[in-house]
């Protein structure tokens, strides 16, 4: 079944996905749009019903928007609201759910409207554990990816609403803001990744890694640790629970224990080679095939032998 | 400058056990500080020693706010004291609960400068709480955090956020999140633990907790996630003959 009224808005690029899960799980959609008047228009084919909020003031934060945002979601009467899987979306969710009393459940999944609430289901216990979880709340907020979703258009569209709208007075300024520099990749589309953990030892094994990856015709991820505590890799290379999700053919965990939060990630993975020196390590239970031995005396020889 | 550092009593994820039907038992794990949060008092343990004043951690829940090795956990990394709400309504909170009853604990501490959250909480990671209790105090608001540095009655922070690095003058009093990336919580030595159960440990009861109006979200049923059956074949050594027996054998499937 369907709930009456869905609500989209997001900071990042990627509405017209959100717009699909909105009329999979609502009768109507309703999408507002923060920037210019074009990029409004974009989105009429797939939403019922269009706002364009006006371009974003100069300086001003998208999040500053929440006011004006919870304005129209009550206006529209929507019952579900859906935003996306993003740090600005996250904040906006948050403000969102104080002023218009409402639940949130971030990294939704699986959600299913049933005539007592909204079910999704989401990692919890960094990935060692899934929740299902029910709001029964009139109002429920779904901080969401949209990939899962088919391209599912309105039963009906029509001409852009404009409803030109300020920011919240706010007492944070913007003094500058930067594109990130660090490379973005997309492991998730990746047919072939070479994962590294711990066990690279010394960062000056890491061309060795590279090496191998080319010859796999692969992409380089990592766990955690390796991207966010020893910042070898780019935080986008790091699969796990908050990280990448791939499901690539072949996985190959090179020094990786298999920590839950890690595999998490993998699982999807059509097949698993891991290389570890520790015969104990968890990834040994979950791979298709495993060589247990010191990483950087065996991916010199696997790239000679492959 | 005064700073309140909130954290969370989480089951460790690494002591989760499965019962046979697939469902995890949260009853035998073992508690600990939520990691993101160590960060968040980290964080404000190194701002109070670099500007002085002082650092109140903060927690809400149920009795394991109360564990005595705990306490000392927290009370060891930085602060000068601690607050906790024990009310059994709080076991399994989301994070509208969660935030409100911080608003209210917040309200018995005082006058305060800044307010530090974790990304999210160890167990739950909605990454909500944080953002959810600045809105509630009507206070500046903003998650993301990486870096913060001082200033007079406001502070100027770097957010990453999404693609972008942002640099922000956030005025005080205030509500932050920081990433994990923020601060390297600190191992504390014996004499801070020693130390940490002479400081004030202060629990509020039912009393500080207004209940929250509308339906919350209930967790409906926690199973452990499914893994694919693999293979494991598994080869032993890193020696000549066992890499090419193993090459032979992957080689075969990525062709």
């Amino acid at each position: 079944m369907k709930t009456n009224k869905a609500f989209v808005f997001t900071s990042n690029q990627n509405a017209a996905g959100l717009c699909y899960a909105a009329n999979a799980l609502a009768d109507s959609s309703t999408a507002a749009v923060l920037g210019s008047k074009q990029q409004a228009e974009a989105i009429l084919p797939f939403a019922e019903k269009v706002i364009w909020m006006g371009e974003k003031a100069e300086g001003a934060m998208v999040e500053s928007y929440a006011g004006a945002i919870a304005d129209l979601i009550i206006s529209e009467g929507a019952s579900l609201v859906l935003l996306g899987n993003g740090v600005r979306d996250r904040c906006i969710a948050a403000k969102l759910a104080v002023s218009l009393n409402a639940r949130v459940i971030t990294d939704a999944t699986d959600v299913a409207v049933s005539e007592d609430g909204i079910c999704a289901k989401r990692n919890v216990f960094g990935g060692a554990a899934i929740a299902t979880v029910k709001s029964t709340s009139a109002l429920t907020i779904l901080v969401m990816g949209s990939s899962s979703y088919k391209k599912i258009l309105p039963s009906s569209t029509s001409e852009l609403t404009e409803v030109i709208v300020k920011p919240d007075n706010c007492s944070i300024a913007l003094i500058s803001s930067a594109t990130k520099e660090e490379e973005s990749v997309d492991l998730a589309v990746a047919k072939r990744v070479v994962g590294i953990g711990r066990g690279l030892g010394s960062a000056n094994n890491l061309s060795t890694v590279q090496a191998f990856t080319s010859k796999l015709c692969a992409e380089l991820g990592c766990t955690r640790p390796i991207a966010e505590e020893e910042k070898l890799l780019a935080k986008s290379r790091y699969i796990g629970v908050s990280g990448a999700t791939i499901v690539p053919d072949v996985y190959v965990a090179c020094g990786i224990s298999g920590q839950v939060q890690h595999t998490v990630g993998v699982a999807g993975a059509k097949l698993i080679i891991a290389i570890n020196k520790d015969a104990k390590a968890p990834i040994m239970q979950n791979c298709d095939y495993g060589i247990v031995g010191d990483m950087n005396k065996i991916i010199p020889q696997l790239i000679e032998l492959l | 400058m005064k700073v309140i550092a909130c954290y969370k009593i989480v089951p460790d994820e690494q002591s989760l056990r499965t019962s046979s039907d697939g469902s995890i038992d949260l009853s035998t794990a073992e508690l600990v500080i939520g990691q993101y949060d160590l960060n968040a008092v980290e964080a404000g343990a190194q701002l109070v020693e670099k500007c002085g004043g002082e650092l109140v951690a903060l927690s809400v829940g149920s009795s394991e706010v109360e564990n005595s090795k705990l306490r000392k956990g927290i009370l060891s990394r930085g602060s000068s004291s601690c607050v906790v709400v024990n009310n059994t309504a709080l076991s399994g909170a989301d994070s509208i609960t969660t935030s409100a009853a911080l608003a209210n604990a917040v309200g018995t501490i005082g006058e305060f400068d800044l307010i530090i959250c974790g990304e999210g909480s160890a167990d739950l990671y909605a990454q909500q709480v944080g953002v959810q209790l600045g809105a509630r105090l009507g206070l500046p608001t903003v998650n993301g955090v990486i870096n913060i540095v001082p200033d007079d009655g406001f502070i100027t922070v770097q957010r990453s956020a999404d693609n972008e690095i942002e640099t922000l003058r956030v005025e005080l009093p205030a509500v932050i999140s920081v990433s994990s990336s923020i601060s390297k919580p600190r191992i504390p030595g014996m004499k801070d633990i020693l130390a940490a159960g002479k400081k004030p440990f202060t629990v509020l009861g039912d009393e500080s907790i207004t209940a929250v109006s509308n339906a919350a979200t209930v967790t409906e049923s926690l199973l452990a996630p499914k893994q694919a059956a693999r293979a494991c074949q598994i080869f032993t050594g890193d020696d000549a003959d066992t890499v090419a027996a193993f090459a032979a054998a992957i080689g075969a499937e990525l062709k």
